[in-house]
């Protein structure tokens, strides 16, 4: 009898103990899983109740500024009106992406930062009537932007909405979340009031086709383009892709496969210019060539393809492949925006890369005439650089104008810098940490 | 001290052969000896080797150069080669030619060349010859510096490229790269590559964790590609996998081209 008890009770005590146990197990992963939940959930509210205070505080603080009339101070609230946007800035980055483009209100950021800098640069005077109606504009949008925020931050709160709830209503394609239409409506309203997108300088990325009125080339005339550029045959096959309506100039894609490996290389419609080129290498070859041979060697090779007389800015290497940066001389000065990239495979001593898109992109224009010579530049420095090195450049400002400059390289707090003297108004136009 | 001259005057004799000097630098598993480390090449900034380190080391001996003796001649070596250069009465250039190698060797003969030969050591790496095997055996996690870049941003911008494209023939992990640094310079994007990498629902790869994958040299060499100026995207912010897509605002966007996988878009 009590055997037979036993015999029923052990799997039943069995089951029992597993089942708990994995009720146990169970439960501790969900525990778990929520956890993670509500902390990804608060980092989502830390970011978005942040964005909204931001908002608040750089109304307030643009206002500040309009009611500033010392000069002095004008500057420190410009700077407290940077430091915000930049906070906020990296606030709307951290919601998430899908859920709403934040696009334009980064963009308004974005501008109000951009104007700030600049004006903390120019050290305008806090009479500037063109400065103070764009403070004005500027302190109404964050207004809208405030308002739209805290009546959010409303719905948000009373309903307890969360934001992965919000990010599940997205995934399953409803529009009926009202965190969601918030988002939405705020980023339509943010964008009617960005009239003009600023620029952001990127003198390695062009954004407008400077070569739009010269002759449009077709697929074949890319294929020629390319085998003159890199000596090919006649007859070598080579694929032509033409990009789409989205890039910023229009290009033909050209690839093929050629003796030395798999090339692909860009050419503009317009003109039929080889922007860039890139052969991925078949084998690693065998022997080693010089680093200092090949950049000559890489030097010779562009003022053979018309780049004129070149000098060389940056060197490096990795994993048997060196990168070569030249900028052309023009009357003794380097046009430091035009530079030139040739990748040059050690192993072969073959040049497998190059990227001129600078040089295309950006034609020197009206370019100021140059005011000061170094020694008087000289004096702009900063007592803590210690120049080792000057040299005559042209450059793109920021703004997009062409000027003469002088590169002061120097070492300060045991790094290289170098800083970029407008010499034809004798300002500094920028810095640049070189180590 | 005589074995080094004699090295330069071999070496000497080796350029003025010109064409044949070449072939003789290259000859593998040469016995050198330690007093004989500076090669006859010429280094300027951006050579790598243990002839650099032995500059370096040479330079530090007479004051010029207090940074790292890594191998890699960077802006302080250079800086030090000129100073060297400017005071020895020379023609500064900032490139160790021969000449300067023997006022060098003359001015610091008390130093003895004590550190890596070209057959052993980690920083035997990227120089003539030896170099060979040196870099293959192992790919070299470190990358070269490049300004306005820290090398976590590099790093950060390997893994995204091997997470997002390794699959992807080369020139579409270079698109890759480039997006991210598109972004960089789009006022609607953070403004930095960690920003832009951990932007929430920015890429699927930090999503899925696969971000964490060790990236392999092939995707390093499409970061620096990219860091280079090289844009395969021709300037694009967005790409995406029109197979697996899930979101219809993607395909709004304006494209630009295709590559291997990934459709480009502005």
């Amino acid at each position: 009898m009590l055997h037979r008890t036993t015999w029923v009770a052990i799997p039943v005590l069995g089951l029992v103990l597993v089942g708990s146990g994995l009720g146990w197990w169970g439960y501790g992963q969900y525990r778990e899983r929520q956890a993670l939940a509500v902390e990804t959930e608060n980092l989502y509210e830390n970011s978005f109740h942040n964005l909204a205070t931001e908002i608040d505080q750089l109304q307030r603080e643009l206002g500040k500024t309009i009611v500033s009339g010392d000069a002095n101070r004008f500057q420190e609230h410009l700077r407290d009106v940077w430091r915000i946007t930049y906070a906020a800035q990296t606030d709307a980055a951290r919601l998430p992406f899908d859920l709403m483009p934040m696009h334009q209100t980064q963009q308004f950021l974005s501008q109000v930062a951009n104007s700030a800098n600049d004006w903390m640069e120019r050290q305008v005077k806090p009479t500037d009537a063109s400065v103070r109606k764009k403070l004005e504009t500027y302190y109404a949008q964050a207004g809208k932007l405030n308002g739209q925020l805290a009546q959010l931050q409303t719905t948000v709160m009373n309903n307890r909405l969360s934001w992965q709830n919000v990010n599940q209503a997205l995934r399953s394609h409803r529009t009926d979340n009202q965190v969601v239409d918030g988002f939405r409506k705020m980023d339509t309203q943010a964008g009617t009031f960005v009239e003009s997108q600023q620029r952001v300088p990127s003198p390695v990325r062009p954004d407008t086709d400077v070569l739009a009125k010269q002759p449009v080339v077709d697929a074949d005339g890319a294929r020629r383009a390319v085998r003159q550029f890199l000596d090919l045959p006649p007859n070598t096959a080579l694929e032509v892709q033409a990009s789409k309506a989205g890039a910023p100039a229009p290009v033909y894609s050209v690839s093929g496969a050629i003796p030395a490996g798999t090339l692909v290389a860009t050419v503009s419609q317009h003109g039929g210019h080889v922007l860039s080129m890139s052969i991925t290498p078949k084998g690693t070859g065998g022997g080693m060539v010089d680093f200092s041979e090949a950049e000559d060697k890489a030097a010779a090779w562009l003022t053979a393809h018309g780049f004129g007389q070149v000098e060389n800015t940056t060197a490096r290497q990795y994993d048997g492949w060196a990168y070569y940066v030249f900028v052309p001389v023009r009357n003794g000065a380097q046009v430091v925006t035009q530079s030139v990239m040739v990748k040059t495979d050690l192993h072969t001593g073959n040049i497998i890369g190059y990227d001129g898109t600078n040089f295309f992109m950006h034609p020197v224009q009206n370019l100021a005439p140059r005011r000061f010579d170094a020694a008087q530049l000289r004096k702009v420095l900063s007592p803590s650089l210690k120049v080792q090195m000057q040299r005559d450049v042209i450059l793109e400002d920021p703004d997009k104008r062409w000027v003469p400059a002088v590169a002061f390289y120097g070492t300060a707090n045991d790094e290289t810098y170098v800083v970029y003297i407008n010499a034809s108004t004798g300002k500094e136009i920028e810095v640049e940490q070189l180590s | 001290m005589k074995r080094m001259r004699r090295a330069c005057v071999c070496a000497g004799l080796a350029m003025a052969l010109g064409l044949w000097a070449p072939a003789a630098w290259h000859i593998p598993h040469q016995p050198w000896r330690a007093a004989e480390a500076f090669t006859p090449r010429d280094l300027r900034y951006g050579s790598e080797g243990y002839d650099v380190y032995e500059l370096q080391n040479r330079l530090a001996y007479l004051g010029y150069y207090h940074g790292h003796i890594d191998g890699i001649f960077g802006w302080k070596t250079y800086w030090a080669v000129r100073n060297f250069q400017y005071n020895f009465g020379m023609k500064v250039t900032g490139i160790v030619d021969m000449k300067t190698k023997m006022k060098l060797v003359a001015a610091s003969k008390g130093w003895h060349y004590k550190g890596p030969l070209p057959d052993k050591g980690a920083a035997a790496k990227g120089a003539t010859g030896a170099s060979r095997t040196a870099t293959r055996s192992a790919s070299p996690a470190r990358m070269p510096s490049v300004p306005g870049l820290s090398q976590s941003d590099l790093n950060l911008l390997t893994h995204v490229v091997y997470a997002e494209a390794r699959g992807e023939p080369y020139v579409g992990q270079v698109a890759v790269a480039a997006v991210v640094l598109n972004r960089l310079h789009d006022p609607r994007f953070p403004h930095t590559i960690p920003g832009i990498v951990y932007q929430p629902g920015a890429f699927t790869s930090v999503q899925d964790g696969q971000i964490n994958l060790q990236p392999d040299a092939t995707a390093r060499k499409a970061v620096l590609d990219a860091v280079h100026g090289w844009d395969p995207s021709h300037g694009a912010v967005y790409y995406f996998n029109p197979d697996t897509a899930t979101s219809d605002w993607i395909w709004s966007r304006p494209q630009i081209l295709k590559i291997g996988k990934h459709i480009f878009t502005k």
